[in-house]
């Protein structure tokens, strides 16, 4: 820790970053496959727009590519549970903010993104859960990118 | 690994607070019920690991080139 306000990271991805105390997401439940880390920060990069990191603060430095799935997907819609509610803190859906979490393989064009299990923030409240949809209607990977800009990238 | 044999609509027991009875057996499966504080998430095993399996891969993936990722997202 450099001061009380703020605590420097060292990231795999970014190299050393500060980071402010009001910025420090706590999971409580940790994540699937990462069950040891607990904190965490948003980071937003502008090349990377819509696309944002969320990045560990605890060991080791991990950084998921995350993303607001609604930006891609505006269809997209799921309820939380009264205990994911609770564990976040709050009763407003609205206080939250949702993210998905977003995998890019060798073909950039065949990213998809995880419906089925959006992690949720409350900023202010400084807590995250990664929650598993019950229903069964949302895909662990749909397509990020449309056919058309499929074929795009595929024929360049 | 504890293991145990259980007849229909015999229960076990884990710390104080989660009980688990088998509800049922028929053809290959098992119908379990699992009554457990609200805060205790359950999972079907394949679910979890599918999620953990995403995780592990967008921990590892890279976007695409700022010019690559435009087209994509035109």
């Amino acid at each position: 820790m450099t001061d009380a306000k703020s605590s420097r990271v060292r990231t795999a991805k970014f190299g050393e970053i500060d980071v402010p105390e009001d910025k420090v997401i706590h999971f409580s439940e940790g994540i699937p496959g990462f069950a040891g880390i607990r904190n965490f920060t948003i980071l937003e990069l502008a090349d990377l727009r819509p696309f944002l990191y969320l990045q560990s603060l605890d060991d080791p430095p991990i950084a998921l590519l995350i993303v607001n799935p609604f930006l891609l997907h505006p269809a997209y819609e799921f309820q939380v549970g009264d205990a994911d509610m609770r564990d976040l803190q709050t009763e407003m859906p609205e206080e939250i903010a949702v993210y998905t979490v977003v995998t890019v393989p060798e073909n950039h064009s065949e990213a998809t993104m995880n419906l089925m299990a959006p992690i949720l923030i409350h900023e202010k409240k400084h807590c995250g859960k990664q929650v598993i949809l019950l229903e069964g209607r949302h895909p662990v990977k749909h397509p990020i990118f449309g056919p058309a800009a499929r074929d795009r990238a595929g024929s360049q | 690994m504890l293991v145990f044999t259980r007849k229909k609509e015999e229960s076990l027991i884990i710390g104080n607070e989660i009980e688990v009875v088998i509800l049922g057996i028929a053809g290959g499966g098992v119908k379990v019920g699992i009554t457990a504080p609200r805060h205790i998430s359950i999972h079907r095993k394949e679910v979890y690991d599918a999620i953990k399996r995403e995780n592990l891969a967008a921990s590892e993936s890279q976007i695409p080139p700022a010019d690559v990722l435009k087209t994509l997202l035109k």
